[in-house]
């Protein structure tokens, strides 16, 4: 093999691995749509504060992954690298939901000041991820 | 030292293998159609090249159901990915030179 065949083949091998990260750019719906669900059901369960605040936070939580799982099933392509992306989105947001909703429960019931700022952080760890996930699906390197 | 070309990984040096292999080191799983796509070819070409990469141990292929529709999924094994990376690191070699020797230098 000659130096510009080797040349050529590094090039398609990046041009394969441009159009498949390309195809990586759904994980930012997901990621996004996950933290404005879990915006949403922060401030239902919070600022209510009644059992059917709770009730229909719990539905808007299994309408959402339902929503969620089905899209994320339907992908055609899996770039590698979004399921350690996911676990660190998913297990970021775990943490801070836990501590908004148990925190919350025992010392803020219904108070403003604590539910609007934790719900808007709990949004953040999946819509970084997915954030992440459209940089890396736009980068051509 | 052996020159690089002697480390290319003859399953994987075929062009059309090299594109199919190379889309797939990108990602965790490919679906049939979305591979077929992107490296341009039919889908006969394309099952043609997944058998020899199958034998080889290099790909792995998987089915399953979405609704009413069955779906053929394509991943790389991890032998795939190491021979993958083993013949870029090669690839790379030829390419930038530094196994060519001038007779006479040393």
């Amino acid at each position: 093999m000659r130096q510009d065949e080797a040349l050529d083949a590094l090039e398609r091998a990046r041009a394969m691995d441009t159009k498949v990260r390309a195809r990586g750019r759904w994980y930012a719906v997901y990621g996004i749509g996950y933290g404005l669900m879990s915006l949403v059901v922060v401030l239902t369960m919070g600022l209510t504060g009644t059992a059917m605040g709770a009730s229909a936070a719990m539905a808007i939580v299994a309408v959402c992954l339902t929503a969620l799982s089905v899209y994320q099933a339907r992908q055609p392509v899996k770039p590698l690298g979004y399921a350690r992306l996911h676990a660190w989105g998913i297990l970021l947001w775990g943490a801070v939901y836990g501590l908004t909703v148990v925190a919350g429960m025992y010392f803020f019931p219904q108070v403003t000041a604590w539910w609007v700022p934790m719900a808007v952080l709990s949004a953040l760890p999946t819509s970084v991820a997915g954030y992440v996930a459209l940089r890396r699906s736009r980068s051509t390197a | 030292m052996s020159h690089p070309r002697s480390r290319l990984d003859d399953v994987i040096h075929a062009p059309v293998r090299f594109s199919i292999v190379a889309a797939l080191a990108s990602a965790t799983e490919i679906e049939f159609r979305v591979l077929r796509d992107t490296v341009e070819i039919t889908d006969s070409a394309l099952s043609k090249q997944i058998t020899v990469l199958e034998k080889a141990g290099y790909v792995r292929v998987s089915k399953f159901s979405v609704g009413r529709r069955t779906r053929t999924s394509l991943l790389l094994t991890p032998e795939g990915r190491t021979a993958f990376e083993q013949h870029v690191r090669a690839l790379r070699e030829i390419a930038s030179g530094e196994t060519v020797r001038i007779p006479g230098t040393e």
